[in-house]
């Protein structure tokens, strides 16, 4: 293709010529069958050569595509897994702490609740029956029964011993406030329920959340020496911090 | 370049200084919008939202380059896109028979293929750009910026760091020559060795 023709074509396919040059052109091409073909392999090439650049960007257009569709994949996957975490923070974060709120007095009740085996009663003259029998059913943990022979015995001669073991009945009934009425009646500091009957009150106030007041008596509970109370209220008390 | 942040007065100057990157950028930043527009409008699958997207991005750039956009139009870029997309949606789906509208004004600039009635040198031209790959870099890039992207001599002399644009004249009708060459059998020692 010689560099003047080229001038040619190139200008006719931009636009360059004017609209006498380019009517005289397309008049050409219509009667020079070399010079059409020589336009027409020219075309060819240029369209040729806009074919191949329009894959090439459509090519990056694809990949910035795929990286932009993984990106949002990924956003989205991560969406997922954060509201996923979310509603299990929502809903088992409050689920614990209520549930840890709601079990806490009784686990700490358990945890800490010292079997009282009774005392040992002997059949003889002076002893009494009623009270016997109340212990009997005391030590058989028959404490419905256990606790109304107790109290039909209080009757007749009230003391320490008798609330004390009503009071300890009344626990195991879960009748807490009567119960905390049983142990709170044994206010002497000589007699040998009193730690007991504190460690029991701060084990019934637990019961009722009021692990203030509990630990109030606790640390009374704390005061006697040789006693198996005393170790549970310490760390009782602690644990109540 | 990855700037979403560029105006459209920075981005026509970048790509009709033969800069394409800005049109990665266009890509990117509109691409969802438009799929999401036009499924919703016309109900159509997303590939050929994708595919008639791609093709909006490439007449769109067509346009700039040979000045067939203008901000004087008060259009944004995006806007003038979206509606180069439109029209290719419809006219896939053969909805609309467009009249002589701005629309179809829009999308006669941007169609163009130089032969489209002649079949026969449609096919010539896929067997050019197949072959276009036996070219080296250089020859394959001064054709491109002087064919597509339809540089000065002068620019690309600058862009492609020839001595003069006398230079990088000469060396567009070598490579032309070479392309020739091969696609048409014409095949010489110079063309070659070159």
């Amino acid at each position: 293709m010689e560099l003047n023709i080229l001038s040619i074509f190139e200008d006719y396919l931009f636009g360059k010529q004017t609209q006498e040059e380019k009517a005289a052109f397309e008049e050409r091409l219509k009667s020079d069958d070399s010079l059409k073909s020589e336009f027409d392999e020219f075309l060819s090439i240029v369209e040729g050569i806009h074919i191949q650049e329009k894959d090439r960007l459509k090519k990056r257009f694809a990949e910035i595509r795929n990286i932009q569709d993984d990106k949002a994949k990924n956003l989205r996957r991560l969406r997922i897994i954060a509201s996923v975490a979310a509603v299990v923070i929502v809903l088992l974060v409050p689920t614990f702490i209520i549930y840890q709120n709601l079990s806490r007095p009784t686990r700490l009740y358990n945890k800490y609740y010292i079997e009282d085996s009774g005392i040992p009663v002997f059949m003889g003259i002076n002893t009494n029956e009623d009270f016997a029998s109340a212990m009997t059913e005391y030590k058989d943990r028959n404490y419905e029964l256990a606790y109304s022979k107790f109290d039909k015995v209080s009757h007749n001669n009230e003391n320490d011993t008798l609330q004390f073991y009503m009071g300890l009945c009344l626990l195991n009934l879960n009748k807490n406030a009567e119960a905390l009425e049983s142990f709170g009646s044994i206010n002497k500091i000589n007699s040998p329920y009193y730690y007991a009957a504190k460690y029991y009150m701060a084990l019934t106030l637990i019961r009722f959340k009021d692990f203030k007041n509990a630990s109030i008596y606790l640390i009374e509970t704390s005061k006697c020496n040789n006693c198996i109370y005393k170790e549970n209220a310490l760390r009782l008390i602690e644990e109540l911090k | 370049m990855n700037d979403f942040m560029l105006s459209d007065e920075k981005i026509i100057s970048e790509l009709k200084d033969g800069n394409t990157q800005p049109l990665e950028i266009i890509y990117e930043k509109h691409r969802k919008d438009f799929i999401r527009w036009v499924i919703f409008k016309f109900n159509i699958e997303s590939e050929l939202a994708e595919d008639a997207f791609s093709d909006a991005v490439i007449d769109l750039y067509q346009n700039i380059i040979r000045e067939k956009y203008s901000k004087k139009e008060n259009t944004s870029l995006k806007s003038y896109l979206f509606e180069i997309g439109k029209f290719k949606i419809l006219n896939i789906l053969n909805k609309n028979k467009v009249a002589e509208t701005h629309l179809k004004r829009i999308a006669d600039n941007a169609e163009h293929s130089y032969f489209t009635e002649q079949s026969g040198l449609a096919e010539l031209a896929q067997k050019v750009s197949g072959l276009l790959i036996m070219l080296d870099e250089r020859c394959r890039k001064v054709l491109t910026l002087y064919y597509y992207q339809e540089l000065s001599m002068e620019q690309i002399a600058a862009k492609m760091e020839f001595k003069n644009q006398d230079v990088a004249k000469n060396k567009k009708l070598k490579c032309l020559k070479r392309l020739q060459s091969i696609a048409f059998g014409r095949i010489n020692q110079e063309d070659m060795y070159e």
